[in-house]
Formats: C-alpha cells, sequence, structure tokens
C-alpha cells in the first residue's frame, strides 16, 4: 500500500532511512557476491556453460579419501569436544567452584589464540622427525619408532575438538544454568545423591541441548583449515578444505580455479543442507525440552576438598593441553636456532636471535593487521547492525531477503568464501584493481564476520521491546531517526563487544589471509604460515609469540572495557 | 474525532491458520469523548488501537482521526504513524532507558516530525511536569523510577505533544492493585480537565466502567456491543458481553404473545412479561439473565417472586454470596452480610421484573 507524502521533495522523507536501506542491500550483496562468483566460475568451461569442473573433482585421486577425512575428522572433532566441553559447563554453572573467573579466563585465551599456533606447537612436541617429546622417547626408551606422529587424522581431530570446546563451553553454559536447580534439590530431598542427580537428571535434560552443539559444531568442524593444514598437508592428507587450498595454492602447477569453485560449491550446499539439518533438529529438540527459561537464583552444588581438586585438575589439564603446553613449546623454540629436547645447556642457549632476525618484517604485518583490525569490525558492525534492524523490525521482503541471504552465506565455510572473493578480484581487478589488496582481504573477512556480529546484534535487538520504538513513531519520531536515538545506543554494548570480537577474530584469521594475500599484504597469520612451511622454525615460532602476546593484550584490554561498561552501566 | 469504518484484518499464522484480527469493526469517538475497548485477550483490542495509531495497518476499511483521513484502503492511502495526529502510552511504558525523565519527554518536540519551537518546548514541558507533579525526578534516568512514576512519564510523553486523540493501550495492567485503583481515578480527571479525547484499551472490565464514557466491548475481532456502562451492564443484548461484565445467572424460558401485543417469558422462576422483544429473538426459546445482586430477600412488588433452595451459603465480608437452586437450576444471589442462610434452606426470594435481561435460547438450563 502506498503513502501519501505530505510535501513534493527530492529528499526521501525518511533520509536516514534510506541511507539504511541502502547499507542493507550492500551487506547482502557482500554476502552474495562469494556464492555467485563460486556458481559462475564452477559451471563455465572454456565454451560456455558445463558441468565437467564436478566431474573433475570428483575424479581426482585425493577427492575420495578427503572427503572420508572430512567426515572423520568431523566426527572425531565432536566427539573429543564433548568429552571436554560438558564436564566444563557442568562445573561452571552448577558448582560452588572457587575463582570461576580464572576458569572463564582460562577459557577466554583458549578461544583467542589462534588454532595455527597450536597445531604448530604440537608439530615442535610430535614431529617424527625432531619433535621434542619423540626426541625425548629415543633417549629413554631407545627406541627409534615413536608412538606420536602430529601429521595424523587422530591429532587433527584431538587438537580441533580440544580447541572447539571453548566456544561452546559459551553455548552450553545458559543450557546448564536454565536447567531448575530445584529437580535437584528434589532428588536430593527424595534420597539420591547429587553426583548420581547429575548424572540422571541434569544430563538428560541437557542432552537435547548437548546434541544440538554437537551438530552445530561438526559443521564448523569439517570446514576448519588450520589443523589439517598445518597438520595433514605436510604428509599428503587432505580434507576439503586443504584440498580445495591445494587446488588454487598448488606448487607445482597453475592454480585449478574451476575445479577449486566446485570443490567449494560442493562443500558449501553440503554445509548448507547439514545446517537446515542442524535448524530442523533443534527445533524438535525444543519441543522436548522442559526448561524454565528464567534463570532463577540456583543453589549451586557444594564441592568437597577433593572434588574441587579434581575439578581444578580437569580444568588445567584442559587449558595446559589447548594453550599452556603449545604457547610454552612456541617460546622455547623461539629462542633456539633448531629444536631441542628441553635441558640446562639448551636453556643457556636460548636467544632473541630468531626475534631480531624477524623484526624487519614486523612493521608491514603489523600495519596490515591493524588495518585489518580496524577496518573489519567498523564495516562488519555497521552492515550487521542495520541488517539486525530491519530484520528484526521490518514485515518486508528485504526481511525475507535478509533472512535467505544470512542464512545461505553461514553455511559457506571460510576458505570457500574467500575462494569466492578471490575470484571476485579477479574478474573486476581490469576495472578496481582490488585484487592482491588488503581491502579485498578486509571486504572477506568483513563479509564472513558479518553473519556472526548479525547474529549478535540481533540477539540484543529482540530483547529491545518493541514498543520503545512504537513509541517513538507515534510521538512523531521517523523510523530512521528512532533507529539511531532509539535502538543503536540501547544495543550499543553488544555493538561494543562485537566491533572488538572481531578485531580479534580478524587478527587470529589464517584461511582468509592465506587465500588472498599477496605480495605487500602478508599479515602475522600468513607470514608465520610461510616461515613454517619453510622450515625456518625459530623465526615463525618468535612471530607466533609476538602475535600470541597481540592477542592477549587485546583480549586483556576488551576485558577492561567491557567491565568498565558494565560497572557504568 | 474518530471515525472508523468496516474495518477488516487478517492475520496468517505460521502454521498456516487463518485468524481474523479485526471484522468489520467501525466506531465513532466524539471530541472529548473517554471511549474504552473492552475484551479479553486476542480480542482485537489492542489491533484496533495500533491500527488508529499507525503502527499496525487493516487490510481494508476507513479511519480520520479529528477529520482528517489516516487510512483508507478504498483511496490506497495511509499516513505513517509520525505524521498521525495521536500520541500513545504503551502498557510497557516503552520509556527510552538510555534518556532522563526530561530527555524522555523533549525528544519527540525535538527530533520528531512534529517538532515545535524551543520556547514552545519549554512551555510544554512545564506545563506537563506539574500538571504530574514530575518536578523532583525530572533529571533522573528512567531506570530510577517506580512503576507508577514511570507511567506518569509515559502520560506526561505523550501530553507534551497536545495530541488531537490520546491512546492508551492498558497502561495500567503493570502496577500493582492499590495504585491501578488510584491512576484510574487520576488519569480519568486529567483527561476530562484537559478535555483530551482518549482510545483507551483493557481487559479489566472495572476499569472500563470507572474510566470510560462509552465502552465497545470486543470478542473475536468484533464489536460485540457498544454503550455507556450502566447500558451495557444492566442491559446487555449480547450473551457474551453479559457475561463479561460481571456475573450473570441464566435462566431458560419460553416466549410466547399475550393478546395486547405485548409477550410474556415463562420461567421456572415464573411468568416474565417484556412489553417489546428486540429483533434478535427469533425463536420462542429464550434464556433471561438476572445478576447476583438483583436479587432480593422476601417479595417486592413489580418482580417475580419465587421460593428457592439454598445449597451453599458464602462470607466474603461486604456481602453473602449464595448458590441457589430451583428444581434443577442453579443461580447465585449476592445477598446483605446479615443473611441467615443455611444450606438446605428453603426462602422466597425475588427479582424485579426490570432487572431481566432476554437472550436467544440455546442449550437449556446454562
Amino acid at each position: 500500500m502506498s503513502r501519501v507524502a505530505s510535501g513534493q521533495s527530492f529528499l526521501p522523507r525518511d533520509p536516514i532511512l534510506a541511507v539504511v536501506k541502502i547499507i542493507v542491500l550492500l551487506a547482502m550483496l557482500m554476502l552474495a557476491v562469494p556464492i555467485l562468483s563460486l556458481v559462475y566460475t564452477s559451471l563455465t568451461g572454456e565454451d560456455g556453460f558445463t558441468l565437467s569442473n564436478f566431474a573433475l573433482v570428483t575424479e581426482h585421486p585425493q577427492f575420495w579419501p578427503a572427503m572420508g577425512n572430512t567426515a572423520i575428522v568431523g566426527f572425531g572433532t565432536v566427539i573429543v569436544m564433548i568429552f571436554f566441553t560438558v564436564p566444563l559447563a557442568w562445573i561452571y554453572s552448577r558448582t560452588d567452584l572457587p575463582v570461576k573467573n580464572l576458569m572463564l579466563a582460562f577459557i577466554t585465551i583458549n578461544v583467542a589464540i589462534p588454532s595455527f599456533l597450536v597445531a604448530m606447537g604440537y608439530i615442535f612436541i610430535f614431529n617424527p622427525t625432531n619433535g621434542v617429546f619423540n626426541e625425548l622417547w629415543r633417549l629413554v626408551v631407545g627406541e627409534r619408532q615413536t608412538p606420536f606422529n602430529v601429521y595424523s587424522i587422530g591429532w587433527i581431530f584431538f587438537l580441533q575438538g580440544v580447541a572447539l570446546s571453548s566456544p561452546a563451553f559459551f553455548m552450553m553454559v545458559p543450557t546448564f544454568q536454565g536447567i531448575d536447580s530445584s529437580l535437584e534439590e528434589a532428588a536430593a530431598a527424595n534420597g539420591v545423591n547429587r553426583w548420581k542427580a547429575a548424572l540422571y537428571i541434569v544430563l538428560p535434560l541437557a542432552s537435547p541441548a548437548i546434541l544440538a552443539v554437537a551438530c552445530y559444531y561438526f559443521i564448523i568442524a569439517i570446514e576448519i583449515f588450520d589443523y589439517a593444514g598445518m597438520l595433514g598437508t605436510p604428509v599428503r592428507t587432505y580434507v576439503a578444505a586443504t584440498l580445495l587450498y591445494a587446488f588454487i595454492h598448488d606448487g607445482s602447477g597453475l592454480p585449478r580455479y574451476a575445479e577449486g569453485a566446485s570443490l567449494g560449491l560442493m562443500m558449501a550446499v553440503a554445509a548448507f543442507l547439514l545446517a537446515l539439518a542442524y535448524l530442523w533438529s533443534v527445533r524438535k529438540a525444543d519441543r522436548f525440552v522442559v526448561l524454565t527459561g528464567k534463570r532463577k537464583e540456583q543453589t549451586p552444588i557444594k564441592l568437597t576438598r577433593s572434588g574441587r581438586r579434581l575439578a581444578w585438575g580437569f580444568i588445567g589439564t584442559y587449558f595446559l593441553i589447548g594453550t599452556g603446553v603449545p604457547l610454552l613449546m612456541l617460546i622455547w623454540a623461539s629462542g633456539l636456532p633448531f629444536l631441542q629436547v628441553p635441558s640446562w645447556s639448551a636453556l643457556q642457549n636460548w636467544n632473541f636471535q630468531a626475534y631480531i632476525n624477524v623484526l624487519p618484517m614486523v612493521p608491514e604485518l603489523l600495519k596490515n593487521n591493524f588495518i585489518l583490525m580496524l577496518v573489519v569490525p567498523t564495516i562488519g558492525v555497521t552492515l550487521a547492525a542495520c541488517m539486525a534492524w530491519v530484520g528484526t523490525r521490518f514485515k518486508t521482503r528485504l526481511r525475507k531477503g535478509i533472512d535467505i541471504t544470512v542464512m545461505v552465506a553461514v553455511a559457506v565455510p571460510s576458505i570457500v568464501g574467500a575462494l569466492g572473493f578471490l575470484f571476485f578480484g579477479l574478474s573486476v581487478n581490469s576495472h578496481v584493481a582490488i585484487y592482491g589488496t588488503i581491502w579485498l582481504i578486509a571486504i572477506a573477512m568483513a563479509a564472513r564476520y558479518l553473519t556472526w556480529a548479525n547474529r549478535t546484534v540481533t540477539g540484543a535487538m529482540m530483547q529491545l521491546h518493541p514498543e520503545i520504538e512504537e513509541a517513538g513513531l507515534v510521538s512523531g519520531v521517523r523510523k530512521g531517526r528512532s533507529f539511531v536515538s532509539i535502538v543503536l545506543p540501547n544495543v550499543a554494548r553488544s555493538l561494543l563487544i562485537s566491533w572488538f570480537w572481531l578485531a580479534l577474530l580478524s587478527l587470529r584469521e589464517l584461511t582468509i589471509p592465506i587465500m588472498l594475500s599477496r605480495r605487500g599484504t602478508d599479515v602475522f597469520a600468513t607470514a608465520i604460515w610461510g616461515l613454517n612451511t619453510s622450515g625456518i622454525t625459530d623465526e615463525a615460532a618468535a612471530l607466533s609469540v609476538i602475535l600470541a602476546c597481540l592477542i592477549l593484550l587485546l583480549v586483556v584490554v576488551f576485558h577492561l572495557i567491557s567491565t568498565k561498561w558494565v560497572v557504568q552501566k | 474525532m474518530i471515525v472508523a469504518k468496516s474495518l477488516n484484518k487478517r492475520f496468517i499464522t505460521d502454521k498456516g491458520q487463518v485468524v481474523d484480527a479485526l471484522r468489520d469493526v467501525s466506531f465513532n469517538v466524539d471530541a472529548g469523548e473517554f471511549y474504552v475497548l473492552l475484551g479479553p485477550s486476542g480480542s482485537g483490542k489492542t489491533t484496533t488501537l495500533r491500527a488508529v495509531a499507525g503502527i499496525e495497518t487493516a487490510d481494508t476499511g476507513y479511519f480520520s482521526i479529528a477529520g482528517q483521513t489516516v487510512f483508507s484502503s478504498d483511496e490506497d492511502l495511509n499516513i505513517p504513524p509520525e505524521e498521525r495526529p495521536v500520541a500513545m502510552v504503551f502498557q510497557s511504558y516503552a520509556l527510552w532507558p538510555h534518556m532522563d525523565v526530561y530527555n524522555n519527554i523533549v525528544f519527540p518536540l525535538r527530533k520528531g516530525v512534529r517538532r515545535v519551537a524551543p520556547e514552545e518546548i519549554k512551555r510544554r514541558v512545564d506545563a506537563v511536569v506539574e500538571t504530574l507533579e514530575l518536578t523532583p525526578y525530572i533529571n533522573r534516568p528512567i531506570s530510577q523510577l517506580s512503576g507508577g512514576q514511570q507511567q506518569r512519564v509515559a502520560l506526561a510523553r505523550a501530553l507534551a505533544l497536545e495530541p488531537a486523540v490520546l491512546l492508551m493501550d492498558e497502561p495500567l495492567s503493570n502496577l500493582d492493585a492499590k495504585l491501578r485503583t488510584q491512576l484510574r481515578v487520576e488519569i480519568k480527571n486529567l483527561t476530562r480537565k484537559l478535555g483530551i479525547t482518549t482510545l483507551y484499551v483493557t481487559h479489566d472490565q472495572v476499569e472500563a466502567m470507572v474510566m470510560g464514557d462509552r465502552i465497545a466491548v470486543m470478542q473475536n475481532g468484533e464489536i460485540a456491543e457498544e454503550g455507556s456502562p450502566a447500558d451495557l451492564y444492566k442491559h446487555p443484548v449480547n450473551e457474551f458481553v453479559a457475561r463479561f461484565l460481571g456475573e450473570m445467572n441464566f435462566i431458560p424460558g419460553a416466549l410466547s404473545k399475550n393478546g395486547n401485543g405485548t409477550h410474556v417469558v415463562s420461567t421456572p422462576l415464573g411468568n416474565v412479561p417484556f412489553a417489546n422483544v428486540p429483533d434478535r429473538i427469533v425463536n420462542d426459546r429464550v434464556k433471561l439473565g438476572f445478576r447476583p445482586e438483583d436479587i432480593q430477600i422476601g417479595e417486592q412488588p413489580d418482580a417475580a417472586i419465587f421460593t428457592a433452595q439454598i445449597a451453599n451459603r458464602y462470607y466474603i465480608g461486604d456481602a453473602v454470596l449464595c448458590d441457589m437452586k430451583i428444581g434443577e437450576h442453579a443461580f447465585s444471589a449476592r445477598l446483605p452480610n446479615t443473611t441467615d442462610f443455611n444450606p438446605g434452606d428453603e426462602a422466597i426470594v425475588s427479582a424485579k421484573l426490570t432487572d431481566f435481561s432476554i437472550f436467544p435460547g440455546g442449550n437449556a438450563g446454562i
């Protein structure tokens, strides 16, 4: 139904709203670009439309092994993840464990430290040639053959599982907190002890949610590049993501773009179908779960002395495996020209030479990383805020468009999205010289993280009562103005958190820059990857330590700002 | 002041069910009148209010406010809410949590379509702040106000716009009972003093009767009946309305014509004459309705007089409630608190003939 203009004018009646709509269209375009370029590239051959690229991919000798490996990695990761994340979430939400903040800090650090650094730390410990642990094994046991070879499927999914336990923890905690503790009290009153109650009451109640988290992280697990790239590629054990990388960055030949695009499209479709299955199962699960929804004052389980020790032992072990040991190993390796078993004499040789060697690279890496850290979150959060608003508050076709675009875009794996932008960059390069610049990387990253930020900001906006905007409308305030002056100030906290989170993600991202970086647009992640691939381990380790310090610094600043913000509010 | 004609609105739920939110809703609100839309949840009262405000759009129909057409499906016209001469008080108050009291009142006057000059802003703010006794809180953040104070701020924000029509959506439902009773009267007096036309939505029948000059009772997206509080309560035409506005007893009866053109309904309570029977009674099977307080102990002139059995007796302080029976027909009576009937007693009671309302019959014996 049309509206009647109150006066004829060139300007739209609600200029802010018009701008927001343009931004939303831009965001949808950004999400659609990689998919469209993939579809186009995969379906075009030398003489127009063809399906032969897909045939080429499936006939590739590594294709079926890679699919099998991907499935193993997916399931393995999820099993390891559940092993760690369920006890962690239970301890955090249902017990009176002292210093829970420390636990939270551990898990946050685990999330923040980039996966490829952890993988590298483990290479230094368990690689078959000169891994520190394997050397030690040979010294002590005397056998040449050691049982630990980091370059294997088992290590890929084990380390992925450990890493994903931390973000999964944050997804699990609300579930455990939502289960009414009076259910456990009822069990206690009827003579069932607390441990049995946890096992037979809380766990079954939480199991649909656990299953949902497992499904969700299965989809993530089969698209992660870092571990398989670091631990699989050197021995030519591929998963889907690393095979895709090999198509494009085959050291020996020309990039096989069309095949890469076909594989990428297949991955995206598979991930999309899995995502649909996930959504369907979540909706099903919701019907069965009896959660109160409201967070009441819960009575935590009192841990005994030994219970506390056990809990902290578990948390400590988890932190050491996830971050502590690999990080220490990186520090150790960064000071030695070649890997050595820790010893007094080796310690005496420990020096800063590698740091001095990498110093000339640092300014450029810093510059590129800082550009990304400023541009990516700023674009990402701006677009996400506009999208989230239109997505939650409008009943128009634009909103439908957003829903569909976001749903499809979420399913596109990082490496596939990056490939899509690579094609986009190549095809527009004759008009806009964007290929090989930091800006293409920034756009690809912003598009990737946009869906994440959109979800966070959407969550915040849904909590905002629609009446506070309607109150603006009926008192004469235009929609656009109420977005800027009423909605945004009330979700400022989630915007800020999203901004920082995106900044952190952009600093730790390997997958997208490794697909799109060229000489001059290296970032820390790609430089470390390059040094490690070339076997210059000490310099790779030194750069890694610098990156880890930067990330930890950012986490601390983030923490200070967000807690201060909370206090002020 | 408000003219609503033939409003229709249909939703389709996620499950594909068709819900008629508004069915041919028409009403007029006169200038200065306090008009209440009353009904249970889902009856369409809030949808109607929001359609007046322009936050929701009817599928078909016509609205005008203060002589200006704001919606007409025939003319394909729909003025957006910000340009309609209304102001609204919401159930949640919908105050802007990041602003203090002053800025909540001033923001629409500064940044809205209906913005006014700074001197005018000052005059209006001073006026509403004084009227609503908000001076001590003027610079307080919203989060530091009690529910009642927030309610006043919401009212102040709406009044400062000096709207042609004030819309209120269950503004008192979030307050405790005592404050609610107090604010009912305050709001009613305030709107009367300012002479402001008010459209008020509530599901509380007492609130509706205390405040409304006229009430429209809504059910399933339709206006079931409209009238003054006393008319609606005393002589409801619609059985739903009768039940919704307090308790009503129903007794089945058979309608027959007297020789002189009048009618009589013969019931277990005796014969009740009706001078004229409305057109909607088409059948000879009817129901008579009367309120529990219509029952009096003993005989009285021009009344139906009958002997009832006392089934139960409840003392509730200001009155005694009795469950009574005539044969198989049960009804309840509200009697003075000095009544000392006991279960099992028989009593002669009566109800004035003019207290009976007539409804189409159906399932007898309700």
